[in-house]
């Protein structure tokens, strides 16, 4: 079972996430700010990091900046989940190494989708680099 | 030969002389008190000067009445205040000329004027004390009496009981006092005669001397012909005097100088009170001819001036003539008939023509000084003008650096100085390439531009302008305006002008902030709403009931429509406040129809309202000039609009043609319409329709705004056509320009300047 680590401050809205994830078939490791999020990240080495960006103490940017400059971790795909929706803001997103930006609000049965495909994608690239190997 | 009287005590002198006629009064008063020191003060307002004699003398005035006797005469005659026949001489003797001087003694007696004998008459006069004494009758004429030029000498020669009277005028022949009685005697009566023209030859030469010397003493006009007036009058003795100058209409004359007038002149004259084709003036003028009148009460040509003051009766007139050209008329009067000669006239015409000759000079010189006056105000003007633009330019916030055609900076002003931080002492008169030096590299382009038109003038539009930020070191961030400075084709120089949008940059940053802010606050809500009403429609959190399911249903449309407003909202302040910047590229018109047509499908089918799409695109569509992401949000916003505000099975048609160097779209529905007075307000923010088939559709009103706004932004255009009536529908149409290679001259700093002083 594919293992996801999601990052956000609203309990809410972090409920919301982890119930339509484990409903999706996921295991979910919920953490609701950027330095647990990264700890969490390294000890358990998730398949794919879900972050929203604005949280309190550590961002998101640098949440993922940090996951993709550790060799231990920069082979797991970022996305990014926030109500951030300016050009510029997406394209930083993208900078820091992420792997797809979904703006809120987001349709639940949508976001599993996106992720579904990101991990089958990914799959077949660990796949491939595996063959390499 | 008369009878002498023993009594006598050899010299009786008597003088007589004219007086004016408010004197006349006071004479018999003095007659009856002999009082010394009256004589003196009368004497001193006679127009001649008496010496003190100790002889007798008396004056006589014309008419023949006594106005004086020196105490001597009472003395001689033993009158003891008695009025005899003194009386009866003066009848007697009844003098007509100016100035009469008896003399008597017992002998002859002999008076002389300078160097001509006055020749005497005898006369027996009766005596109280003897029957008769002899007294000798001299009258003397002078011409002109000129007041404190003619002495009386008291040399009085006793010789064999002879005595010698000399009347010198002082000043014009030498006080020949010692000329011998008998010299004198000798003289030939032609040689006096000689004698006499050259003296007032003599005279009158030196009265044109000082009228020529006090012509040319001065540039005040006014004073000039006052002070000749006056000068020429000390020559010719008139009671009144005037110099009258035509003015500039030649219609009327005026008084410019004037003598023995009681009132003095205003400054600039007084007109004068006949017109110029009246009286002796008018006569004058009409004639060009000078004019000399014993008595002017018998001329005809005379006209008295009712409640004039003045009693004239002698008048002398000239002409003021410079060539052809009549400039004024010079007249003196008297009040007695017969004053004036032909000699004085000669002197007054001499006079008038010298004082034409600088009437006309003082003409030229106004003309002159008019001019003058015309051109330095002119220049003063120029100067105010220039000062004024330089204050102004110094004045302002904005910082101004002006180059001349050579590229040297002839204008700094303290703005940019400050802006700056540069020192102008440092920098006027030198080149524009000093600021290499001075200012770091981001100000390079600005720098190359003005040296490339100031070696080129010519290789600029003269539309052109340059438009660049600069940002200095302190962190401050400049924008400067360049533009070349052209008159009538040619190049003067450049001017920049500095702003300082430090502050402008700094407030368009907290506006981003504010609306990524709010962005962000009202996603976050919104995200729970939409995600956990999503949730439970998909049945994943238990069975609902179909009720349950309807209701929601509506929490999710409304959630979807809030989220719509949001981003709506946020994306006309992005677009409003110039954060959106177009991505401009070649575009595929064609694409994009296409992509925004699949939206339109989906929309079809969520809503479940079928529509004919009807696409009219010619052969060949060029590449047009926009964002490809821009061009399609337009699109799908006019379509989703065509398929709403149109009843099922209605028809929808996009069409796409080149007029110019645009494409235009047109997308026509057979909808509702728009009403006419609705038509203007439709591109309003938050403007909705009353249909109520725009209420039933949900919408923020934003949608046509925006559109607008991107269109704009594209340099392109959109209207809107439709009668307003249900079924005709309407047309919206818009504008982008075609790609061009060569005219990809927009920048970023351009649009972004424009942006933010929006």
């Amino acid at each position: 079972m594919y293992k996801i680590l999601i990052a956000e401050d609203e309990r809410d809205i972090l409920d919301l996430i982890s119930f339509t994830l484990q409903h999706g078939g996921y295991q979910v490791i919920p953490t609701s700010n950027g330095t647990q999020a990264l700890e969490r990240t390294r000890s358990e080495l998730p398949n794919l990091v879900l972050l929203d960006i604005r949280m309190p103490g550590m961002s998101g940017y640098e949440v993922c900046k940090q996951i993709k400059s550790n060799k231990l971790t920069s082979h797991i795909p970022v996305v990014f989940l926030s109500a951030k929706g300016q050009e510029s803001e997406i394209k930083t997103g993208y900078e820091t190494g992420a792997i797809d930006y979904i703006l809120k609000p987001f349709a639940p049965e949508q976001l599993l989708i996106r992720l579904n495909q990101i991990l089958y994608l990914h799959q077949g690239e660990d796949h491939l680099s595996w063959l390499k190997q | 030969m008369f009878n002498l009287s023993p009594l006598s005590l050899g010299v009786i002198l008597l003088l007589a002389g004219l007086i004016g006629y408010l004197l006349v009064s006071q004479i018999s008063h003095h007659l009856a008190t002999s009082r010394r020191n009256s004589i003196s003060e009368y004497k001193a307002k006679l127009p001649i000067h008496i010496p003190d004699l100790d002889e007798a003398y008396i004056l006589i005035e014309p008419g023949g009445k006594i106005i004086h006797a020196n105490p001597a005469v009472h003395a001689l005659f033993n009158l003891n205040g008695e009025k005899i026949n003194l009386e009866l001489l003066a009848s007697e003797v009844n003098p007509k000329e100016s100035f009469f001087a008896v003399c008597a003694k017992e002998g002859k007696v002999r008076l002389t004027l300078g160097n001509d004998l006055i020749e005497g008459k005898s006369y027996q006069v009766p005596n109280k004390t003897s029957s008769s004494m002899l007294v000798s009758f001299h009258e003397v004429k002078f011409s002109p009496p000129i007041k404190s030029n003619i002495y009386l000498q008291n040399e009085i020669h006793h010789n064999e009981g002879q005595v010698d009277l000399q009347l010198t005028p002082s000043n014009h022949t030498p006080t020949n006092g010692g000329v011998s009685s008998q010299s004198s005697q000798v003289m030939d009566e032609k040689y006096q005669l000689k004698t006499q023209q050259l003296r007032l030859e003599h005279q009158r030469t030196e009265t044109l001397l000082r009228i020529l010397t006090e012509l040319s003493s001065s540039l005040d006009f006014e004073q000039i012909l006052q002070r000749t007036l006056e000068v020429l009058n000390e020559v010719i003795g008139a009671s009144h005097a005037t110099c009258m100058v035509l003015q500039s209409d030649n219609k009327k004359l005026r008084h410019l100088a004037t003598v023995g007038y009681s009132t003095p002149l205003p400054p600039g004259g007084m007109p004068s009170a006949l017109n110029i084709n009246q009286g002796l003036v008018g006569w004058i003028i009409a004639n060009r001819k000078s004019v000399l009148i014993d008595d002017v009460l018998e001329d005809e040509r005379w006209i008295q001036l009712p409640n004039s003051w003045y009693h004239h009766r002698s008048a002398v007139g000239a002409p003021i003539i410079m060539g052809d050209q009549l400039l004024g008329v010079l007249l003196l009067y008297y009040p007695e008939v017969g004053k004036f000669s032909a000699e004085q006239l000669d002197i007054i015409q001499a006079a008038a023509n010298q004082m034409a000759v600088a009437i006309k000079n003082a003409e030229l010189f106004h003309l002159t000084l008019n001019q003058k006056e015309e051109l330095s105000s002119l220049l003063r003007d120029q100067r105010v003008e220039t000062s004024r633009s330089r204050s102004i330019l110094e004045a302002i916030a904005d910082g101004v650096i002006v180059t001349d055609q050579n590229g040297i900076i002839t204008l700094f002003n303290h703005s940019a100085e400050r802006m700056l931080d540069l020192k102008r002492a440092d920098l006027i008169g030198r080149s524009i390439e000093q600021f290499t030096n001075h200012i770091n590299d981001v100000a390079l382009a600005w720098l190359e531009t003005i040296k490339t038109w100031t070696q080129e003038p010519f290789s600029f539009n003269p539309m052109n302008t340059f438009t660049e930020q600069v940002g200095l070191e302190n962190g401050n961030v400049l924008s400067v305006n360049l533009a070349p400075v052209i008159n009538n084709n040619e190049f003067f120089g450049t001017v920049s002008v500095f702003r300082d949008i430090t502050h402008l940059i700094e407030v368009d940053r907290m506006k981003s902030e504010f609306v990524a802010t709010v962005s962000h606050e009202l996603r976050t809500p919104m995200t729970s709403i939409k995600g956990y009403v999503d949730i439970l429609l998909m049945g994943v959190a238990g069975a609902i009931s179909e009720q349950q399911k309807n209701f929601l249903q509506v929490v999710q449309d409304n959630t979807e429509r809030l989220t719509i407003l949001v981003n709506d909202l946020l994306d006309l302040s992005r677009i409003e406040a110039g954060q959106v910047n177009l991505i401009l590229q070649p575009v595929n018109l064609v694409e994009i129809i296409d992509d925004s047509l699949l939206e339109i499908n989906r929309l079809t089918v969520a809503e479940k309202k079928s529509m004919e799409f009807d696409i009219q695109l010619p052969q060949e569509l060029p590449l047009i000039n926009g964002d490809p992401e821009r061009i399609r949000q337009i699109l799908i916003n006019l379509l989703g609009n065509a398929f709403h505000y149109t009843l099922e099975h209605g028809n929808v048609t996009l069409s796409a043609r080149q007029v110019g160097d645009e494409i235009q779209i047109d997308i026509r529905d057979n909808g509702i319409g728009i009403p006419p007075k609705e038509q203007e307000r439709i591109f309003d923010r938050f403007y909705r329709g009353d249909n109520h088939m725009v209420i039933a559709t949900a919408g923020t009103g934003l949608g046509l705004s925006i559109v607008s706004k991107l269109i704009n932004m594209h340099s392109g255009r959109i209207w809107v056509q439709s009668s307003g009536i249900e079924g005709e529908g309407s047309t919206f149409s818009f504008t982008l320009p075609i790609y061009d290679p060569s005219k990809q001259t927009v920048t970023f700093h351009e649009e972004y300047v424009q942006d933010i002083n929006r």
